[in-house]
């Protein structure tokens, strides 16, 4: 997913103020791999910063999983009959 | 070149995530149908131009936007799109107790888990403005990378970070008020004057 450029907001140094900030880009995989060592290891010792990560890691996996939908098979066979497979 | 053998391998497995992309974007699963039937079409006709080793999901994708676009978006002469409004960052979170839930030792991810249905995701994904929903869509949940996703939409990445960025965050603000309609929520409870419905005050 990483081609190694990096989208994300500058960081500014506050390290609570930056993980927020990128959070999105965090979980995206939009991050090059140093900056994503900083946000992790500063998760790692922050209560508060990891309890953002949590829900947000989780509400992605809600949205994900509860979205995913199945192609009936009568569709999926009239596609695969029409296209002779 | 792409083999035209290849195509029933490499192309077919994609349907399920093809097929929830085009209800999305449709809304309608008599239209999704037709929909997804008519880019299988295309791909399958111009799977001689794919090019092999390439991705052909993104390019999968691609095609079934551009359908869309071209086909049911005209069909549906849908009205001008508003912008969305301004959301802060961490909305769902902290109206959900963020750490301090965590604190009274039901965390903010249980009350989301407890909180939210399939049909409220599908419905706060749905309300969002076209352009919106497409860039949440393929991110949240065909996990394309920005890059991808600015080739299959055809817009530069920096829009794709905005769209993303605000799409969410109206997402999120969705979840919360049919959390909130249904009296589902923390605070719902707590600022609820009367005692809670299926509950009978003990003495007298």
């Amino acid at each position: 997913m990483s081609d190694e450029q990096d989208y994300g907001p500058e960081l500014t140094g506050d390290p609570c103020f930056d993980a927020v900030n990128v959070l999105f880009h965090y979980l995206d995989g939009e991050l090059t791999e140093a900056r994503r060592t900083t946000i992790s290891t500063h998760i790692e010792v922050c209560g508060s910063c990891l309890s953002t990560y949590s829900f947000h890691t989780e509400l992605r996996t809600v949205v994900r999983t509860r979205s995913i939908t199945k192609v009936p098979d009568a569709l999926r066979n009239r596609i695969a009959n029409e296209l002779g497979l | 070149m792409a083999d035209q053998a290849d195509f029933a391998e490499q192309a077919m497995p994609l349907m399920d995530g093809l097929y929830g992309a085009a209800l999305r974007m449709t809304r309608n699963p008599s239209d999704a149908e037709d929909l997804l039937q008519e880019a299988y079409l295309k791909a399958y006709r111009g799977f001689g131009g794919f090019e092999e080793g390439t991705n052909l999901k993104a390019w999968m994708y691609r095609i079934l936007t551009n359908t869309y676009i071209n086909i049911y978006r005209k069909k549906q002469r849908r009205p001008v799109e508003s912008d969305l409004g301004e959301v802060e960052d961490l909305y769902l979170y902290r109206r959900l107790g963020g750490l301090e839930a965590a604190r009274t030792g039901r965390s903010a991810e249980e009350v989301l888990m407890d909180s939210v249905t399939e049909a409220e995701i599908v419905d706060a994904l749905e309300e969002l403005p076209e352009s919106y929903r497409m860039a949440v869509l393929l991110a949240d949940v065909e996990e394309f990378s920005y890059k991808e996703i600015a080739e299959i939409l055809d817009v530069p990445i920096g829009t794709v970070m905005s769209r993303l960025h605000r799409g969410r965050k109206a997402m999120e603000k969705s979840l919360f008020e049919f959390a909130k309609d249904r009296g589902l929520l923390p605070d719902a409870e707590i600022n609820a004057d009367a005692v809670p419905a299926g509950e009978v005050a003990d003495d007298e």
